[in-house]
């Protein structure tokens, strides 16, 4: 084995035990072979993560979250051009652009939601659905 | 108390799990029941019994990932409860025969692995900011400004950094792929979770390349180390994988 080959030891990659994980748990109510007839859950006590997969669709939801996000960086903690610089080359290239996209996005529905910029949790459902032939007894 | 049979997977008849899965379960003993050339993961439970908790989740997929470490197992969805062994062999071994015997075919000797990585956000965005001086003054000029005056800008700073975001998450979740995709079997991406998301992703790997892929997946993370986090969950039995009906 060359020293290419050799597995890195940085331990860079996370490598969770699979059981117990939350987005193990996801999977196995979601995904995997199905019986109709004889699926019977009943959530209990568990928070469900829910995965806003609205936050990666262009909104002007996502947009503000975005400009938030970007208001409050702190630019200075790394190297890199500062702000002045930035600032120049702008000037140099002629009048900053019209804002003509905003308009259009102001125009789209906002898509509502929580507050919470990632991941939401919500209480757990509490229901339950009986198996068929419970219910045909 | 009314006997019902709880059904984790299906696997080839005859193999023994044993065990391998004797600390794993919803509290009694997994055995498997048969049925000509298939087997069934069952665990008897009381008919009354809710089923939901964490203990449960858990148990659920800790038999199933145990088994798939060394058998080819067809993974149920959580939740399969029926009233007998002979509603087992019937209306799931026996009912449904070529169907799961096409699928453990499909599956044989191939695990699962999930990848999911997430952009340190900040790093992100301040990389965007730093490379685009007309981000960096649209920012400037809508920090000064109160709130409701700033909408417009507020939007359009946000729509060009959601922009930036997207083309370096596009290009660099295609790179994480054409080094991990080519080691796998198949794989599925998997929904946007977040502004951080950069991949999350489903692989089916044959154990035979479990160590290359492995060692890709760390490579990777390494590659990435600073800007993104990387996390391998598996291997586990193939959910992903498996048609849903």
């Amino acid at each position: 084995m060359t020293a290419q080959q050799q597995r890195s030891r940085g331990g860079y990659l996370e490598r969770p035990a699979p059981s117990g994980l939350a987005d193990v748990i996801e999977v196995i109510l979601d995904k995997g072979l199905v019986i109709d007839a004889y699926v019977r859950v009943s959530l209990v006590g568990i928070e469900i993560l829910t995965i806003d997969a609205r936050i990666v669709i262009a909104s002007v939801d996502t947009y503000l979250r975005f400009a938030e996000a970007t208001n409050r960086l702190d630019l200075y903690e790394h190297g890199g051009k500062d702000l002045t610089e930035a600032l120049g080359d702008l000037q140099e290239g002629g009048a900053s652009k019209k804002t003509s996209g905003a308009i259009q996005g102001a125009k789209k529905a906002l898509t509502g939601g929580g507050k919470d910029e990632d991941e939401k949790r919500r209480p757990a459902k509490k229901s339950s659905s009986r198996s068929r032939r419970r219910e045909e007894a | 108390m009314i006997e019902a049979y709880y059904v984790y997977g299906v696997l080839p008849a005859g193999v023994r799990t044993g065990e391998r899965v004797a600390s794993a379960s919803l509290g009694g003993t997994v055995r498997a029941v048969e049925a000509g050339p298939l087997a069934a993961l069952v665990e008897e439970i009381d008919d009354e019994r809710d089923l939901g908790t964490r203990e449960d989740l858990v148990a659920h997929s800790a038999v199933l990932n145990e088994v798939a470490e060394t058998t080819t197992v067809v993974p149920l969805r959580f939740g399969t409860v029926l009233p007998g062994t002979a509603e087992v062999t019937e209306e799931l071994l026996n009912l449904r025969r070529e169907e799961l015997l096409d699928i453990l075919d499909v599956l044989r000797d191939t695990m699962q692995f999930n990848l999911r990585a997430r952009y340190q956000l900040d790093d992100l965005l301040r990389e965007v900011v730093l490379a685009n001086p007309e981000i960096a003054a649209l920012r400037e000029r809508v920090s000064g400004m109160p709130e409701d005056a700033a909408y417009y800008d507020r939007v359009r700073l946000g729509e060009i950094v959601a922009g930036e975001v997207a083309s370096r998450r596009d290009q660099e979740a295609q790179d994480l792929l054409d080094a991990l995709a080519p080691l796998a079997v198949e794989h599925t991406v998997k929904e946007p979770s977040g502004m951080d998301h950069l991949l999350d992703c489903a692989f089916r790997v044959r154990q035979d390349r479990r160590e290359d892929f492995e060692n890709a997946a760390e490579e990777q993370a390494e590659r990435f180390a600073g800007r993104a986090h990387l996390r391998l969950v598996g291997p586990t039995a193939a959910f992903d994988f498996v048609p849903e009906t």
